[in-house]
């Protein structure tokens, strides 16, 4: 039998560096927004749409998600990495430049800053990717979260190869017609890695932070080989119906995951759980109108609204409710053993300043799908995107200082 | 001790429940029920799986030391729960019980996907062990 050690899970500051990355990403989305936000809702195609497509997608769901794994990975699959402190500082200013580089290659149609995000983004992956595989085969865990964690790391290693294949197009280096593996790069992004990387924290954190009953093994058993199978569909099978299955199986998992939630033991509810709702919410919404978008009905206002609903509605809110519960934590079991009287996790949050964030959120994503209709609305969604980053990173900081606080009072300097 | 897990759920759900109605007596008395299931149920693992465990493995600095150190901070945060509700103290409740949830539940689920089927492979036969986890679960209402 192998030797196992759950202690291997790294310290907080691993994940932590990426997670206090992200909401920089939200600010920058913002600024876009307000500067020129009415070019991204002429077309999903424009320059502005597609910068902000990927400071969501590139930038904040890649670092959070990035960091996630190098504490879920350990925790929750026994799947220790190797070195991650030293693993972790390449993946993440590769991951985080690179990111910044797509989004200037993108807006300001920039060769050379193509050509740096897929040297960076491209490196950071390749770092990650075969560390994470050999991390998840070793282990001696058995879940159906580490089957759904393999085929996601899949996803994204082949979602990055189409986009860098599709950056080099953009830079002129290779030939314009790889931008056709847009379709497979979309779904492989947005499906595969993130859809099941959710999946698989969710079969996990959902029955944890709810007292939900867990997620139908049989539903748990075939998700993540269902999405595998629906993108291969959707790639191979040229016809735009070819893409039905996939959202059929997207949605799927957001209509468990409130049917489990309908079905919580625990009285009380918290931002985290509100944060869960809208995103299963918005994730059925984007997979009905992902419907009339792929068969290019009601015009381009239709795909913009199904990225807004999908990436800000499902991702962002996913991640933003999962950071409220996780880097409190992660710091507390930290500290607890090495400080006597560590802040219980819950005052280590502004709770109203959370509500508050939930609140502009819930606005952002109504004021971003209005922007789709009615274009001036971009200036209050911006507005609202940078206070939302704000927001977020500004309780993330305050737990990190809460955390600094209590470790100083044990090692005076 | 999966199944166990879960009843020990319900009765948090309890006493949480009936902390967010106000009805602390309920409250006390459904934390005092949560802290003796729980405490019964680390005494099985601590005293007859773990170790049986440790022996058959030769892994005592593994897994099993990770899950006593988390037994003793649950005890801690269990302490102040069972003192938060019979103080009536809605805030230290709160405080408590939020950072206790996930411990616990995040220490069921290391348990349950790793450390549980480790144990059913390397000790899954030894009777003392069965006998242990079935007098457990024999107090599990149906």
């Amino acid at each position: 039998m192998q030797a196992l050690s759950f202690e291997q899970a790294p310290p907080p500051f691993v994940p932590l560096r990426f997670f206090l990355t992200a909401p920089v990403f939200l600010l920058m989305a913002g600024v876009l927004l307000l500067a020129d936000g009415q070019v991204a809702m002429a077309s999903r195609w424009t320059p502005t749409a597609l910068a902000l497509t990927h400071l969501m997608t590139a930038g904040f769901m890649l670092q959070v998600m990035l960091g996630a794994l190098f504490q879920l990975m350990p925790v929750a699959a026994g799947a220790n990495l190797w070195r991650p402190r030293l693993l972790a500082m390449p993946v993440h200013l590769l991951s985080a430049v690179g990111a910044v580089l797509l989004v200037l290659g993108f807006h300001h149609q920039i060769a050379w800053a193509y050509q740096g995000a897929v040297v960076a983004l491209g490196a950071s992956v390749l770092l990650f990717f075969p560390a994470a595989m050999i991390a998840l085969w070793r282990t001696p865990g058995r879940s159906h979260s580490l089957v759904a964690i393999r085929i996601a790391l899949l996803a994204l290693f082949f979602a990055v190869l189409a986009g860098v294949t599709m950056a080099l197009a953009r830079a002129g280096i290779i030939d314009t017609w790889w931008l056709r593996l847009s379709p497979g790069h979309v779904a492989l992004g947005l499906g595969g890695w993130g859809g099941v990387l959710v999946a698989a924290a969710g079969y996990l954190v959902v029955p944890m932070f709810q007292l939900t009953p867990a997620y139908p093994v049989w539903f748990a058993r075939s998700f993540a080989g269902a999405v595998a199978v629906a993108i291969g569909v959707g790639v191979v099978v040229p016809h735009a119906a070819a893409w039905l299955p996939l959202v059929g199986v997207i949605a799927l998992f957001a209509a468990v995951t409130v049917d489990r939630q309908q079905r919580r033991r625990r009285a009380k509810v918290d931002a985290t759980y509100h944060f869960w709702r809208l995103a299963m919410g918005c994730t059925l919404a984007a997979c009905a109108l992902a419907v009339p978008a792929m068969f290019q009905w009601g015009g381009n206002a239709v795909p913009i609204a199904v990225g807004i609903l999908a990436i800000l509605g499902g991702f962002v809110s996913v991640i933003a409710g999962m950071l409220y519960k996780i880097v409190p934590f992660i710091l507390w079991l930290y500290l607890q053993p090495r400080v006597k009287g560590v802040p219980p996790m819950t005052r280590m949050l502004n709770e109203r300043w959370v509500t508050w964030h939930w609140r502009c959120h819930v606005a952002l994503v109504g004021v971003c799908v209005l922007a789709t209709v009615w274009w001036p609305m971009v200036y209050p969604a911006g507005v609202l995107m940078i206070a939302c980053g704000l927001l977020l990173g500004g309780q993330l900081l305050r737990v990190v200082g809460h955390a600094r606080a209590a470790l100083r009072r044990v090692q005076p300097s | 001790m999966a199944a166990h897990h879960t009843y020990c759920d319900d009765v948090f759900a309890q006493a949480e429940a009936a902390a967010e109605r106000g009805d602390w007596p309920a409250c006390a008395q459904a934390a005092a029920q949560f802290r003796d299931d729980v405490l019964a149920h680390f005494a099985i693992e601590e005293d007859a799986i773990f170790p049986a465990f440790e022996a058959a493995t030769g892994m005592t600095e593994g897994p099993t030391r990770v899950m006593r150190g988390e037994h003793v901070q649950m005890r801690e945060l269990m302490t102040l729960l069972v003192d938060a509700a019979s103080a009536a103290d809605a805030g230290a409740f709160s405080d408590a019980a939020e950072t206790l949830l996930i411990l616990l539940q995040q220490h069921n689920m290391k348990e349950e996907n790793i450390l549980y089927p480790m144990c059913d492979q390397a000790v899954g036969a030894n009777p003392a062990v069965d006998a242990a986890v079935d007098g457990l679960v024999s107090k599990v209402p149906s």
